[in-house]
């Protein structure tokens, strides 16, 4: 694992979405309003896997849409290899949107319905600078590479079950040949068992390509798993950041403490439930 | 433990349901058998396609349109429901049984407050007054957790947030005094946190003497709180037992692959653990286990005859030609 230079680095970055204002009074008195992100300072490093966890509404997916630069920063500064992002030229701006790539949560909503796999994917590769001779070829070897095969292509996305669907964002991000992924829940809306054919995919990719990836999620033993280092966000807040080992086995905050308390442990969570539940038994009389 | 001398407050007995193209029954789901003792939690486990939803739909007479029971019984509460004609089902659902679904604003009228909701169907199943309807919406709001249930009253779906919605959801299927909550993938929708908030929850509804089957794709969220598992996977009951006995001694490799496949946070390994392929599409399958394709302990045997269930124990009984060796080692 490479983990050397800082790809992202993020200062005192804020987001709010102004609610209820005219245009008028915002440029009067400034925007005020839902602050989704609130001063976070982080640094994302090459070839690292840093996961972003929090519940809806921490804020979490904000700060990963402005990495990837969808939507502009309220206050603060974001640069991507050493270069804000405000500052980049409009070719600089056209190759970010390549070397940084998103994987959205609902893969049923982020493919175009009318168009099969192998066409989206396509677009990709021409958008991503593939001659168009190479590209069949091209697609045929993405679609391999996350675990399809090529006979996929043919397929519409209402035809392709959850996962499969999810493993054609992952190869739409990838025909880009990018050097960041920035995954939003990739598998929260997932079985359990296909979650780890999703995750493990992320972690081969990330090594045989040298991909630097941002895990945005709400699943702490996931992120336990796959995470060289984890942020902790809370009401728009970095509340922890640190090495993934020593947030899951020292938590400092109180909010990753419920986290870590709030999963699921099976028979082993029992007994303590049988407990807490005969607390409140008595508490209510 | 509720399972005493008491009748169950439901019984499935080899329930097969299906849809009947040209006179031939081709079943999706088959042999299901279970029951639910007054009080008792039944967690219902399998992954997407494994016939969980459609045996929970056959309770209350709700199973989309090609779809029909084939054979087999379901007895609620003393009463064979199996084939109530859709008017009789009126006074099964939402008074014998609630159900709560997965995606809670779906579930709701978004043009609708939660007071209509749940006033809507206290007048449906009874007669009472707007008042006496105002007032048991208010206290069935407050018995499900939410603050300031007044307020909530005049609240859309949408200016609540997703645990408060299915707590929505959970007051509207208790408002008519259920024995039976049927809850699929309560909680698949919600973060982590908001989780644990609602399976407390569902402890103190079974507190309360109201039987819940528990449909969800984590068997680890199930063992927490459920008093019995069944597992199901390709329409078919793998394995099912007592919490315990399915959580410490699983036999079938299949609630073993569920179990192994979790993401745990003592884990050091990085690699997830997975089941190899995909579950099974509805049709197709005939002969043998329909997890043999997936199956790291499947033999010749598997692929051409479905096994039958074998007992382990008075509760805990299994369908597999190789189970695990028992007492299980844990892997």
């Amino acid at each position: 694992m490479s983990a050397g230079m800082t790809i992202f680095e993020a200062e005192n970055v804020s987001k709010v979405f102004p609610v209820g204002q005219s245009v008028l009074r915002r440029l009067w008195s400034g925007p005020r309003g839902a602050k989704a992100v609130d001063s976070v300072t982080l640094d994302v490093r090459e070839g690292e896997i840093l996961g972003i966890i929090g519940e809806s509404g921490s804020g979490k997916t904000t700060f990963g849409f402005l990495l990837a630069n969808l939507m502009p920063i309220t206050d603060g500064l974001i640069r991507y290899r050493a270069r804000p992002l405000t500052e980049m030229t409009r070719t600089e701006r056209a190759q970010f949107r390549r070397k940084v790539q998103m994987v959205f949560q609902d893969s049923s909503s982020a493919l175009n319905p009318r168009r099969p796999v192998g066409k989206i994917l396509r677009d990709s590769l021409r958008l991503g600078g593939t001659p168009a001779r190479e590209r069949d070829a091209a697609v045929a070897k993405l679609l391999t590479n996350v675990g399809l095969s090529p006979e996929h292509g043919r397929r519409y996305p209402h035809e392709l079950s959850g996962g499969q669907r999810q493993r054609v964002g992952i190869a739409r991000a990838l025909a880009m040949k990018p050097e960041v992924i920035v995954a939003d829940e990739p598998v929260s809306a997932l079985d359990v068992s296909l979650q780890g054919q999703i995750i493990n995919l992320l972690m081969r990719l990330q090594a045989e390509l040298d991909l630097t990836i941002v895990l945005i999620s709400h699943d702490i033993a996931v992120v336990r798993h796959v995470c060289h280092r984890v942020a902790v966000m809370y009401g728009g807040r970095l509340v922890e950041f640190g090495e993934t080992s020593q947030v899951v086995e020292q938590p400092r905050h109180d909010y990753t403490k419920r986290l870590i308390a709030a999963v699921p442990r099976g028979l082993a969570g029992r007994k303590q439930a049988a407990e807490v539940s005969l607390a409140g038994a008595g508490d209510s009389g | 433990m509720p399972m005493s001398a008491q009748p169950p407050i439901l019984s499935i007995e080899n329930l097969a349901i299906g849809l009947t193209s040209g006179g031939v029954p081709t079943p999706i789901v088959s042999g299901a058998d279970m029951t639910i003792g007054a009080g008792e939690a039944v967690g219902v486990v399998g992954e997407s396609g494994s016939g969980k939803s459609l045996t929970a739909l056959a309770i209350g007479g709700m199973l989309p349109a090609p779809l029909s029971v084939l054979s087999g019984r379901i007895v609620l509460d003393g009463t064979e429901i199996t084939r109530l004609p859709e008017a009789a089902f009126h006074r099964v659902r939402g008074v014998k049984v609630g159900y709560v679904f997965q995606d809670p604003l779906n579930a709701l009228n978004p043009t609708r407050t939660t007071g209509k909701h749940l006033i809507d169907v206290l007048r449906r199943h009874n007669h009472m007054s707007a008042s006496e309807a105002y007032d048991k919406a208010v206290a069935a709001l407050s018995s499900v957790g939410i603050t300031q249930p007044d307020d909530r009253m005049r609240a859309y779906p949408h200016q609540l947030s997703g645990g408060m919605r299915q707590r929505v959801l959970i007051a509207m299927a208790l408002v008519c005094n259920p024995r039976l909550l049927i809850a699929d993938e309560p909680t698949t929708a919600l973060d982590v946190t908001v989780q644990a908030r609602i399976v407390d929850l569902f402890r103190g509804i079974r507190a309360r003497g109201i039987s819940i089957m528990f449909i969800s794709h984590n068997l680890d969220l199930v063992l927490e709180f459920c008093d019995a598992v069944v597992v199901m996977y390709g329409g078919r009951i793998m394995e099912k037992g007592s919490a315990v006995e399915i959580g410490a001694t699983p036999r079938h490799p299949y609630t073993r692959a569920l179990m192994d496949c979790i993401p745990r946070l003592a884990s050091q390994s990085r690699q997830l653990r997975v089941i190899p392929g995909q579950p099974p599409t509805a049709l197709g399958k005939l002969a043998g286990c329909p997890f043999a394709e997936r199956c790291e302990r499947a033999l010749e045997v598997c692929r051409q005859r479905q096994p039958d269930m074998t007992a382990q124990s008075p509760t805990h009984a299994f369908a597999c030609w190789n189970p695990a060796p028992s007492p299980a080692v844990p892997s």
